[in-house]
């Protein structure tokens, strides 16, 4: 059992967990990620790690609520403890000297993509960050990244920010300014990343992204996060989760991540109506159903 | 008047507001607040017109025509001007996704965001491509907001049953609080606080459960955003499909709009026009889709084999029940439920006289109003309409909690309560009914006959003449002399000065209708109380409305009523049972059977499982409601259509093609009906559903709206002869029916399916009603989004 020390909403949305976990701590690096049930009866699910204090033994993740098991999991407070936080597990990052890269995140990926721009810092690259949000009220960790960016840009459909482009149409106008990016990462959405790759692809970037399959085990055994890259099939948790995005079959990737949307619709109305009404189970065939009707009386 | 609007001359009448009169002749203004069913309240200030000789811009809304009004409900100043009205509108409301340039990829890809549990944009939103704001900010081409984003970062609530409230998305157009309030009567909701904080809300900030909420719907109906969403929809893609279903559960019979997806229902909302008018009641809005879909459904017919149920093909099953039933045809009962169609109802009953010998189908819920009303001699046109329910000058409630078993009929007693009726409430009372009585008459249980006598007795007294020249009046006018008012009053649990004070309101005038329904016909003496109401009705000139319990309650008796000799009572069938004359029992209606009682054969038709199928050797499963289509006849008389929505669960079939199937294979000759519209048409040639109830205004035809009085009063009508109710010690309770002990109200089930079981969230607010209780304190989904329990 892990000892959650923090759980907090950031945003709209997103939550930030704080766990105590020293063996993930001491040996995780940009890039991996852990697996997370929040009880013992839940699914497993894939978190990106977006820092760690090794002193203190402590992991932090950031998540969005946007189903059963995260929902779940923005309902736990400091002292909660996970049945399951495993890791740290897919392969690290690739962080080398490269020249300029430009990092871009959204959504949960403002998060995951604070150590790799970190890390590609530290490794003497100049890092330019870009980060997407619809609007103001969602951007989080800004001053973290900022610490690690040279450079730091939004896009976002906000007239605070005095723009409405989406990630791609921002790296289109970062590209066309001059900037001269070697390398580029993106992590958020399905969506985004392929945005940010369509983006770099005529520029010839090689951009990586750190792909989000449906994933069961994160340990390779189960192959629900099967993926296609560059022609080839890859498990997004032992072979990734980081992939050339130019390489990447975004297709298939939509389509496998909503196999299961009505499913996952209904666990989430069952969830809650769970919550809402708890001893009141939902109609089950189990028989005598009570009945409407009046009662036979024979004899009276 | 003439008025002129964009150039072209109408005449209008002056009634309607600048904005409905437009909207008359095709020129629809743009408007967020405005629903016609609702006051004016030019909130939003998209509707505003120019107005030659006005300064400004007015509102279209709130402005009356007048003769040769010049109206421009279009130009670009007026584009201008919305257009910043909609800016300042969207920049508290999350406005990314209605102006980014990625909404239609974005929308493609990203379904699931849906589930988020909070809503940036719109494609998080519930309402996502069915949004009025949305369709608006297309139709007026704002494609940028000038200002800032704002959340204000309101905690979704989650904690109420049926529905989402995020007050996030709303943008205080106030039609909720005025349907609230205007419409239902029932003022759970209102505004709270004030200024940029502003916000709907509850008293004390309670859950709705807690305020008193009836999850009517209303509210979910008008809101123009994604605010209020339906929990079990609000995830998934827009409707595929929609149909015209009738309600089945009450005997109003509203028409509901089917939303259905990849062949299942969506969910369902009430019609616009119709009888309910764009109303429904929570079991309409928010049961249908657990009820129909419910995993208690019988998929396959089944047969006793080596003791157990074993799923076996149609042909087998209905060969095997045909032979068990042929065997004992004779000695074999039926009964049917009134929640089927006319169609179902009319096979089964013919089902019953010739091919099981039963002498038709049984109603499984017992006596109807009807029934007693027909056996009671009381006809003639005396019975009123929910159209015209809202003309009344008094309404009188006898012991009926009409907002909670026919919520659809309090809509229109509450319009004729806000144009200035007197709404008197004798005995049970709901939800909003008692704020809105100018009096309340107390009751004991069973003191309702007494009371209805007092009252004729102290209108007697008082010497209101007008009845004298009716048949029976001094027939009635004897049985009456014995009569104390007093002692009636205190038998009946009343104060005396409150009978003189209900009498005093009949006395007074206005057109004055009676509602009742079944704490009436459930007391020991139903034909007693019956038709002592029927006596005062016709002493007072008032209509009668009885609430008919189920769907098809009146089209049961019509189709029963048609045959020279009636179907047995479920009194009889009982005894029959009772004394060993059955050996076979055909159920097409929910029944409790304890036990077997030396039944040879028991056949189950129903759409679920229930208690009944312990004891069966053949259960055959029928299709529900939706998955048919058919008529229901509702409790005004009108033949109303439903249609089918999607296909029939499993192999489940309807159940006039049960019935028929049987009757062929056991030699009857006559079934051959290929489809349910075979059916209506025999029934339409034969009259069947032509023929006028007792009392009914014509049924099959719209009921005549009031001549003179507003409400129809004409035709045949006498006193009937009534026995005084028994005396009572004083201090006793006079003689009643026990109280149903479940606390469900007579509409919630379906069949043999009790809502509570289909819908837990319906089974929390019955609960929660019955025992006071507002809401299990439990940790919610609402901390989400709260910040999560600290």
């Amino acid at each position: 059992m892990n000892k959650i020390l923090r759980r907090e909403r950031l945003v709209p949305n997103i939550h930030v967990l704080e766990v105590h976990a020293p063996e993930v701590a001491a040996k995780c690096v940009p890039g991996q990620f852990v697996m997370v049930m929040p009880d013992e009866k839940g699914e497993r699910i894939p978190l990106t790690i977006g820092d760690w204090d090794r002193e203190k033994g402590a992991v932090t993740v950031a998540f969005m609520a946007v189903g059963t098991t995260t929902h779940k999991l923005a309902l736990m407070s400091a002292g909660d403890e996970l049945p399951v936080f495993v890791g740290p597990l897919g392969k690290p990052s690739e962080i080398g000297k490269f020249g300029t890269v430009l990092v871009a995140g959204g959504c949960f990926g403002i998060a995951a993509i604070h150590p790799i721009a970190r890390a590609l810092k530290e490794a003497g690259n100049t890092v330019v960050t870009l980060i997407d949000v619809k609007a103001n009220y969602l951007l989080y960790w800004e001053d973290k990244l900022r610490k690690v960016s040279d450079s730091f840009f939004v896009s976002a459909r906000d007239h605070k920010f005095g723009t409405t482009h989406y990630v791609q149409g921002k790296i289109k106008e970062l590209l066309d300014g001059g900037l001269k990016a070697d390398r580029a990462v993106a992590i958020g959405c399905t969506y985004l990343m392929y945005s940010a790759c369509e983006a770099t692809r005529a520029a010839g970037i090689k951009t990586t992204v750190a792909l989000n399959p449906i994933m069961v085990d994160g340990t390779g055994m189960c192959g629900a996060c099967r993926c296609a890259v560059g022609g080839k099939t890859k498990f997004a948790c032992v072979d990734g989760p980081d992939f050339d995005g130019h390489a990447v079959d975004w297709t298939e990737l939509f389509s496998r991540r909503k196999s299961y949307l009505d499913d996952e619709m209904k666990s989430l109305c069952h969830w809650e109506r769970s919550l809402l009404a708890p001893g009141v189970s939902g109609a089950s065939v189990a028989l005598p159903l009570s009945t409407g009707g009046a009662q036979l009386a024979p004899g009276a | 008047m003439k008025i002129i609007i964009d150039g072209r001359s109408f005449e209008v009448s002056g009634e309607e507001t600048v904005l409905e009169a437009a909207k008359a002749h095709g020129i629809d203004i743009p408007a967020l607040c405005h629903h016609p069913r609702l006051a004016p309240w030019a909130a939003c200030r998209l509707c505003v017109v120019e107005i030659k000789g006005r300064n400004g811009y007015p509102p279209s809304c709130n402005t009356y025509p007048e003769e040769g009004m010049e109206v421009v409900t279009d130009s670009e100043a007026l584009r201008s001007q919305r257009r910043r009205t909609l800016e300042l509108i969207l920049s508290e409301h999350p406005n990314a996704c209605l102006v980014c340039t990625e909404k239609e990829r974005c929308d493609e890809h990203k379904a699931s965001i849906r589930k988020s549990a909070e809503v940036a944009g719109c494609v998080f939103c519930p309402s996502n491509r069915r949004c009025e704001l949305q369709k608006l900010v297309d139709r007026l081409g704002v494609d940028s907001v000038p200002y800032d984003s704002v959340y204000r970062g309101l905690p979704v609530r989650r904690s109420d049953p049926f529905f989402i409230q995020d007050y996030n998305l709303c943008i205080l157009c106030g039609r909720c609080v005025r349907v609230c309030h205007e419409v239902r009567g029932a003022a759970a909701i209102s505004f709270v606080f004030r200024g940029s904080q502003a916000v709907v809300g509850t008293q004390f900030d309670r859950s709705l459960i807690a305020a008193g909420c009836q999850f009517c719907g209303a509210c979910v109906d008008v809101c123009p955003t994604g605010s209020l969403a339906e929990r079990l929809a609000r995830h998934e893609e827009p409707a595929e499909a929609k149909s015209r279903a009738v309600c089945p559960y009450c005997g109003v019979g509203c028409g509901l709009e089917v939303s259905v997806l990849q062949g299942r229902i969506q969910s369902a909302a009430p019609a616009d026009g119709g009888i309910n008018r764009g109303q429904a009641c929570v079991r309409g809005r928010f049961t249908l889709r657990d009820v129909v879909h419910s995993p208690a459904r019988v998929l396959k017919p089944m047969i006793k084999k080596d003791g157990k149920l074993a799923e076996v093909s149609w042909d087998e099953a209905l060969d095997f029940a045909a032979r068990g039933l042929k065997a004992r045809a004779g000695k074999t009962g039926l009964t049917a439920s009134s929640q089927l169609f006319c169609e179902d109802l009319f096979v089964l009953d013919r089902f019953g006289r010739e091919a099981l010998g039963c002498g038709g189908a049984t109603p499984s819920a017992g006596v109807s109003i009807l029934d007693e009303l027909s056996a009671g001699g009381m006809t003639g046109r005396v019975l009123g309409s929910l159209k015209s329910l809202p003309e009344a000058g008094t309404i009188v409630v006898f012991d009926e909690p009409v907002s909670l078993t026919h919520p659809v009929a309090w809509v229109s007693a509450f319009e004729a309560v806000r144009k200035g009726a007197k709404l008197i409430l004798a005995g049970a009372a709901s939800g909003p009914m008692s704020r809105h009585a100018s009096l309340c008459v107390g009751l004991k249980p069973g003191g309702l006959p007494h009371l209805i006598a007092a009252v004729s007795k102290a209108l007697l007294e008082k010497g209101c003449a007008g009845a004298a020249s009716v048949p029976g009046f001094e027939a009635f006018k004897k049985s009456l002399e014995s009569a104390c008012v007093s002692r009636l009053a205190e038998a009946a649990g009343a104060a005396e000065a409150d009978v003189r004070g209900l009498a005093d309101a009949l006395a007074g005038g206005g057109p004055i209708v009676f509602l009742f329904g079944g704490n009436l016909v459930g007391l020991p003496r139903p034909l007693q109380g019956v038709a002592l109401l029927w006596n005062l009705a016709v002493q007072t000139g008032a209509t009668l409305l009885p609430l008919a319990e189920e769907s098809d309650t009146a089209g049961s008796w019509l189709i029963r009523s048609r045959a020279k000799s009636p179907a047995p009572s479920l009194s009889a069938l009982s005894e029959s049972l009772g004394k060993g004359d059955l050996k076979a029992l055909y159920l097409a209606g929910p029944m409790t059977l304890p036990e077997k009682h030396g039944l040879e054969f028991l056949v189950v038709q129903d759409s679920f499982l229930n208690a009944a199928c312990a004891w069966a050797d053949a259960v055959l499963p029928a299709a529900a409601f939706a998955e048919a289509e058919g008529h229901f006849v509702n409790l005004e008389g009108s033949v109303r259509k439903s249609e089918r929505a999607v296909p029939p669960a499993g192999e489940s079939k309807p159940d006039w093609w049960i019935a028929s199937e049987l009757a062929k294979r056991m030699g009857a000759p006559g079934f051959s009906y290929e489809n349910a519209g075979q059916i209506k048409a025999q029934l339409d040639k034969e009259g069947v559903l032509a023929l006028p109830a007792p009392g009914v205004s014509g049924a099959g035809v719209p009921p005549p709206v009031g001549t003179g009085s507003g409400l129809p009063a004409e035709g045949k009508k006498a006193f009937v002869p009534a026995s005084l109710p028994a005396p009572c010690v004083s201090g006793d309770s006079p003689e009643h029916a026990e109280a149903p002990v479940s606390g469900e109200q007579g509409s919630d089930h379906y069949r043999s399916l009790s809502l509570c079981h289909a819908s837990p969230d319906l089974a929390l607010l019955r609960r929660s009603r019955r025992t006071g209780e507002a809401r299990p304190a439990a940790k919610t989904a609402e901390t989400v989004t709260a910040g999560g329990r600290q």
